[in-house]
């Protein structure tokens, strides 16, 4: 319940039960008659709740007694009588309501009758002392505990003899025995088993009534004997336990699935792998830790539900489970909880709840009406994030220890990423999910998924990529990268999402990720979409302890270490575009259409454009070929129609007045200097002059071919601008016996220094950016005349005052005429919207977000935005979610391994790598030069 | 703008499916078990690779060989040459193709506007003739017909040709085909089309490029000369004969811009 303003909560039977609050107080009432047959009302109360808040809270009347439990609070009052004295309802009334002016919340309600028949009782003549002193006792269902089909495996029975001395006995049902008898047998070499067999094997009045001290012996005598020998036996008997133990019922019906993994011959190591981990488990929780034992039931409940529901997935898992460590690994995977990931602490799931329903039987006779621990994961949800990893890298399916480590690299890295990138799965429907822990954290109940997690798929491909596209280093540096450090120029927040969503969106994309409403990318686009995602994930993984190269800060200029920032950058304005593209429309944009992205760096057959200027040779009135020039503009955007396409550059640069005052100009000659200023000069001319329609038929349409499709009437140039300061991480080390860990020392360092240092909605531009404007739209004093007259339409004299000065703004109004923008998101939409309103920034936000995250990043990051969540209060649950994942997972030692050679480039790598220290092979990596035809838009200046 | 019609439309609906599914439904066009058949397409393409496609990377001329020999396709292409390097053969199979999802609403829109123009750098090669020809009877039609394609439950997409780009083309290219004598062109093929879509030619930047006088004057010049030859001597006096459907088409344009202007 969340509670509201002050007033009536609920009624039962007119007030014969009741529950109101005000000013912090929450008071149930009861009535009963007293022994005078008067009715009094008895009242239960629990002070110094909040309103807004999530609480737990139960009424319950027995015995006599009113109890009142919120939460942990509890308070009994006696009741004037024993039984509830209800009043009459007539016909029309509801007999339980809700009152009117409540203005809270109720997530769920039960109603359990506790004066119902017992579950189970002794026999008719059954349990008397004969007169040898013996007694048989047969205890059996009740005949309402048959009705509703309730099957006990165990009870304990007391006894109290003449003497009033106090027994007790514990019963198990046939089916138990037989059950045991089944496991038992799946493993001897016996043809049969007699029931006594079975009890001195597994002498489970040991456990009885306290099972911890039973099992840490029963465990034990597998313990002294080899595994080889005695491991499958060892975990049935485990499994045979664990169906039993009353807090694991939920294993009962699904053991016989599981044996078919640890005694099947298919996997025949696969119990061998385990046998540790039960042992271990078990003796844990005879000492009272019952955290490992807890674990290891729910990943087993959810590993027999894939078995049953998806067979190949569960068997899959089988087949990755190649050592001791492989199976500590999958029991913390298949255990993580299905919600709870941006709660306040680490969820332990527990077996018996599932997100799609509480169970009834949850601790039925407490106060409280169920668990307020986290839920499982389904077999089904588990299984579809299988399936998605397999659907990103198929490998996994010839190679399923991939599997292990693709996951258990993402479980390590939740121990920094931000919280809205802990989505993992997939519902199967609106009923799965419900997040029982929102009232710690009501803006982050954002785990109702019906599609994939954005941010799952996000860090799927993120991890398989740097695993395999970037030799050692990847992973490393990508935790880093999570944790907010690393001298990348975007967030994990603005990159994450941006691949997540292109990548659903890509033109091969599965119908579950892009169905038959969204927009997906053309072909072209996808496929440079694809190399830039790539090229990008490469660069994270060389980069020496997360320190990014700058521009030309390693002697050769095609360096792979050198491509993040662009790439990154290029991704990112990519799915801005294409977001604006999908989603204008919803948020008021108007002609969305304009959006569409026909062509991304094009570069191929017909796709590759050559911008031509023209000049007039002396003493002839015709048109002649200057030059023509290949442009390859990031995007070609549809724009108004053909002819009329937009181009759009983008660029992320250093801060360098010094070399912006060295820049020269670009002369209109096809070999000059690589300086970048100069080409980005020559890039802008080109785009300002294949905008102007001066040379429309004379070039754009020449005979016999068509370029006019892909000419623009419109280009910009955006410039990434990002937050400076300095960036933050802990770095992952390696101890002495070859373990990872994260060192406690962290590292700073600066970020480069950015040309505007803002975040929101540049309003006022910074005076070296419009002196990059200026440089950017000049014009050469080299640049013949002639053929800028022709070309553009007007004498060169004229071109700062119509077009340079045009471009310098000092102000937003004048950012929206210019062609050169500072970019962020906010001011990206802003100028692209043609307004400076937040609101209609937040609206456009709102809408992308929603598509990306199905809602619920929308409403985390309103909550940011509002300033609804304080950064004290994000750090606090980062460092919690940290601390308690990290005595989750113990020592990371997955982080870094190599998968050699993949590709060409891999292959390069691994060369490097096989044989030699990861640092030596980082440096020539770095150094390394792409060959031309690898990355063919790579060496472009970023 | 009551009293002008809007241009006749109709949905085209493109076949669902995955891109795989498509070419391994569209596999029989390629009968690559005809030694015959291959044997031509070796010829083909060795004209096609020395020609049109001389200065592609050779990755890419690997690229297209494949599809063109055998159908099999794995990386992308431009939407003009895996049109043209695409066997198909009957009103059927140019229809499935086309409405594959081997194109998309993009690719379709670029076929209905460039194709019959831009194959011209594909002329040398035997079935150019047939293939385009093929393209213009099933696809482009006879008369202007406003096609667009839904993109979602609430939008569509025009995927025909803009009226006033491709008037522009038709003009350019007509007038360039008669003055250098070209046997023939697809062009040749679409006057009726021109002149049912003329009227609907109204983007003023495009309209302004259309050169009607001077294809009118040419055609004229070049019928007194004397000179024009079969197919093209047909086209030539076919634009002649109709000049003044021609010019009717384009005043009622101009009286459409008229009354636009005077709405606004």
């Amino acid at each position: 319940m969340n509670l509201g303003g002050s007033g009536d909560v609920i009624s039962i039977a007119n007030d014969s039960i009741s529950l109101s609050y005000s000013a912090g107080v929450l008071r149930a009432s009861a009535q009963s008659l007293d022994s005078g047959a008067v009715n009094q009302t008895r009242m239960a109360s629990v002070a110094g709740l909040s309103e807004n808040q999530w609480y737990a809270v139960a009424i319950r009347v027995e015995n006599g007694n009113l109890t009142l439990a919120v939460d942990n609070q509890q308070t009994t009052t006696a009741m004037a009588g024993n039984a509830l004295n209800y009043n009459s309802v007539s016909g029309d009334s509801p007999w339980l309501s809700l009152d009117d002016n409540f203005t809270g919340k109720v997530a769920g309600l039960r109603i359990y009758d506790l004066d119902k028949a017992p579950l189970a009782q002794l026999a008719q003549s059954s349990g008397v002392y004969d007169a040898t002193g013996r007694a048989t006792a047969t205890v059996e269902l009740t005949a309402a505990a048959k009705q509703t089909d309730i099957n006990l495996a165990a009870v304990t029975v007391g006894m109290v003899d003449s003497a009033n001395n106090v027994l007790t006995m514990n019963v198990l049902s046939k089916k138990t025995l037989d059950n045991l008898a089944l496991a038992m047998h799946s493993v001897s070499s016996e043809s049969s088993l007699s029931a006594d067999d079975v009890m001195l094997k597994m002498p489970l009045h040991q456990y009885f009534p306290d099972p911890k001290v039973g099992v840490s012996n029963y465990v034990s005598s597998f313990a002294l004997r080899s595994h080889v020998n005695a491991s499958a036996e060892n975990v049935l008997a485990n499994l045979s336990w664990l169906k039993l133990e009353s807090k694991y019922p939920v294993l009962y019906d699904q053991v016989e699935a599981l044996q078919n993994y640890f005694a099947g011959t298919q996997h025949p190591d696969v119990a061998h792998f385990g046998a540790e981990y039960l042992q271990e488990a078990t003796v844990q929780a005879s000492y009272g830790n019952n955290f490992w034992l807890r674990a290891m039931a729910t990943s087993l409940k959810v590993w027999a539900e894939m078995a049953v529901s998806n067979p190949s997935a569960a068997d899959q898992i089988a087949s990755a489970i190649q050592n001791r460590t492989d199976f500590w690994s999958w029991v913390r995977i298949l255990s993580i909880p299905a919600n709870g990931w941006a709660t306040d602490t680490v969820p332990v799931p527990r077996p018996d709840i599932t997100c799609d329903r509480v169970s009834p039987t949850i601790n039925v006779g407490t106060a409280l009406a169920y668990s307020a621990e986290p839920c499982r994961a389904l077999g089904a949800q588990m299984a579809s994030l299988v399936q998605a990893l397999n659907e990103i890298d198929p490998n996994t399916l010839a190679q399923p220890e991939l599997l292990t480590t693709y996951l258990m690299h993402m479980l390590a890295g939740t121990q920094q990423m931000p919280m809205e990138y802990k989505k993992w799965f997939s519902g199967t429907d609106n009923n799965i999910a419900w997040n029982i822990n929102n009232e710690l954290f009501p803006e982050a109940n954002a785990v109702i998924p019906a599609v994939i997690g954005y941010a799952f798929r996000a860090m799927a491909i993120a991890l398989k990529q740097t695993i395999r596209k970037a030799a050692g280093g990847g992973p490393a540096n990508f935790v880093a990268f999570m944790q907010g450090g690393t001298t990348s120029r975007l967030k994990p927040e603005e990159i994450l999402p941006a691949i997540a969503y292109l990548t659903s969106r890509f033109d091969d994309a599965s119908n579950a990720l892009c169905g038959s409403n969204c927009k997906r990318l053309e072909p072209q686009v996808s496929d440079t979409v694809k190399e830039d995602i790539a090229a990008w994930f490469i660069s994270m993984g060389l980069a020496r302890k997360g320190e990014i190269a700058d521009e030309r800060q390693v002697s050769k200029s095609c360096s792979i270490a050198y491509l993040n920032h662009g790439k990154g950058f290029e991704i990112l304005g990519t799915a801005m575009y294409h977001a604006l593209y999908e989603f204008g429309n919803l948020a008021g944009v108007s002609n969305p259409a304009q959006y569409e992205i026909l062509l991304s760096d094009p570069r191929a057959g017909t796709n590759r454009i050559h911008v031509g200027l023209m000049e007039k040779k002396p003493g002839s009135t015709d048109l002649a070929l200057y030059n023509k020039f290949l442009r390859k503009p990031d995007l070609v955007l549809a724009g108004e129609g053909e002819g009329k396409r937009s181009w759009i550059e983008f660029k992320s640069w250093l801060y360098n007045p010094a070399a912006l005052q060295k820049a020269t100009h670009w002369q209109g000659r096809k070999s000059e200097s690589d300086c970048q200023y100069t080409n980005a000069n020559r890039q802008h001319f080109l785009d300002f002059a294949a905008s102007q329609d001066a040379l429309l038929d004379e070039y754009w349409v020449p005979a016999g071919r068509i370029l006019e499709d892909i000419k623009p009437n419109k280009h910009r140039t955006w410039f990434q601008i990002w937050k400076g300061g300095a960036r933050e991480w802990r770095e992952l080390k390696k101890d002495n016996n070859g373990k990872y860990y994260l060192n406690e020392q962290p590292i700073i360092r600066s970020v480069s220094r950015p040309w505007i240092d803002s975040e929101d909605i540049v309003g006022t531009v910074d005076a070296n950016f419009q002196k990059l404007q200026k440089f950017l739209a000049g014009v050469s004093r080299e640049l013949k005349g002639g053929m800028y007259k022709t070309s553009i339409g007007f004498e060169k004299s004229e071109h700062n005052t119509e077009y340079r000065d045009k471009q310098v703004a000092t102000n937003f109004a004048q950012l929206l005429e210019s062609n050169i923008r500072p970019f962020n998101i906010k001011t990206f939409l802003a100028l692209e919207l043609g307004s400076q309103s937040d609101e209609l920034v937040a609206k456009v936000k709102a809408e992308i977000y929603k598509a990306i995250g199905d809602g619920d990043f929308a409403r985390l990051q309103k909550a940011l935005d509002d300033n609804r969540l304080t950064e004290a209060q994000i750090e606090q649950l980062r460092e919690r979610i940290s601390d308690e994942i990290n005595t989750y997972l113990g020592p990371l030692q997955y982080l870094l391994f190599d998968i050699p050679g993949l590709s060409y480039l891999e292959d390069k790598l691994a060369d490097a790598v096989i044989g030699e220290e990861l640092e030596a092979a980082r440096k020539k990596a770095v150094e390394y030069e792409l060959p031309e035809d690898y990355f063919e838009n790579a060496c472009e200046d970023q | 703008m009551m009293n002008y019609p809007e241009a006749p439309r109709k949905e085209n609906i493109p076949t669902p499916g995955t891109k795989e599914q498509a070419l391994a439904d569209l596999a029989y066009l390629w009968t690559c078990d005809d030694s015959e058949w291959m044997k031509q397409r070796e010829a083909d393409w060795q004209k096609l690779v020395a020609i049109a496609f001389d200065d592609y990377p050779k990755p890419e001329k690997r690229e297209l060989e494949r599809y063109f020999k055998y159908g099999k396709k794995s990386a992308y292409m431009p939407i003009e040459d895996l049109f043209f390097l695409t066997p198909y053969n009957s009103e059927e199979s140019l229809l499935q193709f086309f409405n594959s999802r081997l194109l998309s609403d993009n690719d379709r829109a670029s076929i209905y506007g460039n194709y019959i123009f831009d194959a011209d750098r594909f002329s040398h090669c035997g079935f150019y003739r047939q293939h385009t020809s093929l393209f213009i009877d099933v696809i482009l039609g006879d008369t202007f017909v406003e096609v667009i394609e839904k993109t979602s439950p609430h939008h569509s997409k025009r995927i025909s040709p803009p009226p006033a780009l491709w008037c522009t083309r038709f003009v350019r290219f007509a007038t360039e085909a008669i003055s250098a004598q070209v046997v023939w062109k697809p062009l040749y093929q679409c006057l009726n089309y021109f002149i049912s879509i003329l009227p609907y030619a109204l983007d003023e930047r495009d309209r302004k490029r259309i050169k009607l006088p001077e294809l009118l004057r040419v055609v004229s010049e070049s019928l007194a000369e004397g000179k024009l030859t079969g197919e093209l001597l047909v086209f030539a006096q076919a634009l002649k004969d109709r000049e003044q459907d021609i010019l009717q088409a384009w005043d009622i344009g101009e009286q459409k811009i008229a009354a636009m202007a005077q709405q606004s």
